[in-house]
């Protein structure tokens, strides 16, 4: 559980879009894995099923808040050089925070497990059930969609991004 | 850029292309800055700040809580406002019985008062380290091993009764082989004797005697036969504590108890995690009830014993992740 609990929890995090819900998220994920281990099946891949439950009961949370990530105001202006770096850790992930926010749930989900959990299109096809076809598409458009909001932003960049 | 190809600059990304593809991609200009986006967008979202380790360690437990609650009937054993008295509860309850911390543990962090969890049972466990039994209590185990331990006196008893029985026998036989085979040779000591004399007798007494003797001998054969085979040492000799025997089903309920592996396993709880690169066999102890998920890396063997004997449980690795299963 230890070794997964990382994972699961930026899982969440990037689902539900702030760290309040991200807590929630996580402990509804945590305990829906151990209560489903009975129900696990050896034959199949422990990581997507553990990914998979934690991803559903993550979502099925946010559903029962009926909250979406909360919205965060983009429109935030850092001074590039004077910023403390804690600040500008903080407004990167409001960025991150603000564009998963305007993606489709089912996009922000795949992009999440590719991304953050580093699943490949295999595990994700597992892990979500749907077809490989639809997890490369689905990231696809989800990295398209992203990259517009970034460069809509982009002179809010962190700085560490934009003097790369 | 066509959407085709941003899709073939992200499946490039995540080393999803085939080797066509990937040509394809690199020997596009417009691609190849497309990669350039994705890889920084990737980095970006990766970047997700670690959880605090007290919210972390308050996960885990409530966690673990409830799945000690999930395999004991819903219910955990808690102490009440009362030092002196304990109930259990029912989790599925709205209304909780108040709980106080009682850690099983030393820990290193207190418990926080609720965790910051709406759910009250959460926000319970969450606050309270619910004492666990590691191990779920089997009443019917008493009663069970009673009568195995009959059973295994009452067999014991048989197997020295059938023992002394048959060591009698084996006595008398011999006692008949030396007579027969006596009243063999004093047979053909006669029947050369008398030589044609008495045919009919000696014939009648040297076909008595030889029946007997071929009778006794045999016996007498059997019985060393069998007394060999007792005194020779068995084909399968016992094997090494850390010798995987065999893949044999477990039943859902066993109780196992490691006592070899080929790695070095931490013991917490009813949750390991294998420490990669050690190959000296372990002699730790680790009880736990299945499923046990133990974290390691592919090829571990881990030895376990039960009530029913020594058994091998296979560890299944899938992408780095092994779990004890009950059957090879």
């Amino acid at each position: 559980m230890r070794r997964h609990y990382d994972y699961i929890y930026a899982v969440c995090r990037r689902v539900a879009g702030n760290d309040a819900d991200a807590n929630d998220c996580t402990q509804e994920a945590l305990i829906a894995v151990v209560k489903g281990l009975q129900r696990f099946n050896s034959q199949s891949s422990f990581r997507s099923w553990a990914y998979r439950v934690a991803t559903n009961a993550c979502l099925d949370e946010l559903r029962r808040k009926k909250r979406r990530p909360v919205p965060t105001d983009l429109d935030i202006e850092v001074d590039v050089h004077t910023a403390p770096t804690e600040d500008r850790i903080i407004v990167e992930q409001l960025y991150v925070d603000g564009a998963l926010r305007d993606l489709d749930e089912n996009f922000r989900t795949v992009i999440v497990l590719r991304d953050i959990v580093g699943m490949e299109y295999r595990e994700i096809s597992e892990c979500l059930d749907i077809p490989m076809g639809t997890v490369r598409s689905r990231i696809s458009r989800a990295r398209q969609q992203l990259m517009q909001v970034f460069e809509q932003t982009g002179n809010k960049t962190p700085p560490t991004e934009r003097h790369r | 850029m066509t959407d085709e190809l941003n899709e073939l600059a992200s499946a490039y990304v995540d080393g999803e292309t085939t080797p066509d593809e990937s040509a394809r991609v690199e020997n596009d200009t417009q691609a190849q800055i497309t990669v350039d986006k994705i890889r920084r967008l990737s980095s970006r979202i990766n970047s997700v700040a670690p959880q605090q380790d007290e919210v972390r360690e308050n996960h885990i437990a409530a966690a673990l809580a409830a799945f000690d609650a999930a395999a004991s009937d819903k219910t955990i054993v808690v102490d009440k406002p009362d030092p002196d008295a304990t109930q259990k509860i029912d989790l599925r309850s709205n209304n909780p019985a108040p709980l106080r911390a009682v850690p099983n543990e030393p820990q290193d962090q207190a418990p926080t008062s609720n965790g910051g969890y709406s759910d009250p049972n959460i926000a319970g466990l969450v606050g309270n380290v619910v004492p666990i039994s590691p191990k779920p209590s089997y009443r019917w185990l008493a009663p069970l091993a009673g009568a195995a331990a009959f059973v295994l006196v009452l067999g014991a008893g048989f197997t020295i009764a059938s023992q002394d029985t048959f060591t009698s026998s084996s006595d008398e036989a011999s006692s008949v082989a030396v007579a027969t085979t006596d009243s063999a040779v004093a047979a053909e000591a006669r029947q050369v004797e008398q030589q044609a004399g008495s045919a009919s007798a000696s014939d009648a007494a040297d076909t008595d005697a030889d029946d007997q003797a071929e009778s006794a001998a045999d016996f007498a054969d059997e019985d060393a036969a069998e007394v060999e085979e007792e005194s020779a040492p068995a084909e399968s000799p016992a094997p090494a504590d850390n010798e995987l025997l065999s893949f044999d089903v477990l039943p859902d309920d066993a109780e196992l108890e490691m006592i070899g592996s080929n790695t070095e396993l931490s013991t917490d709880f009813q949750f390991s995690s294998c420490a990669t690169g050690a190959n000296d066999p372990s002699g730790g102890e680790l009880l736990g009830y299945l499923p046990i998920m133990v974290g390691g890396e592919r090829g571990e063997l881990l030895v376990f014993s039960s009530e029913t004997g020594r058994r091998g449980v296979s560890v299944s690795a899938v992408d780095n992740q092994c779990q004890l299963l009950p059957q090879g």
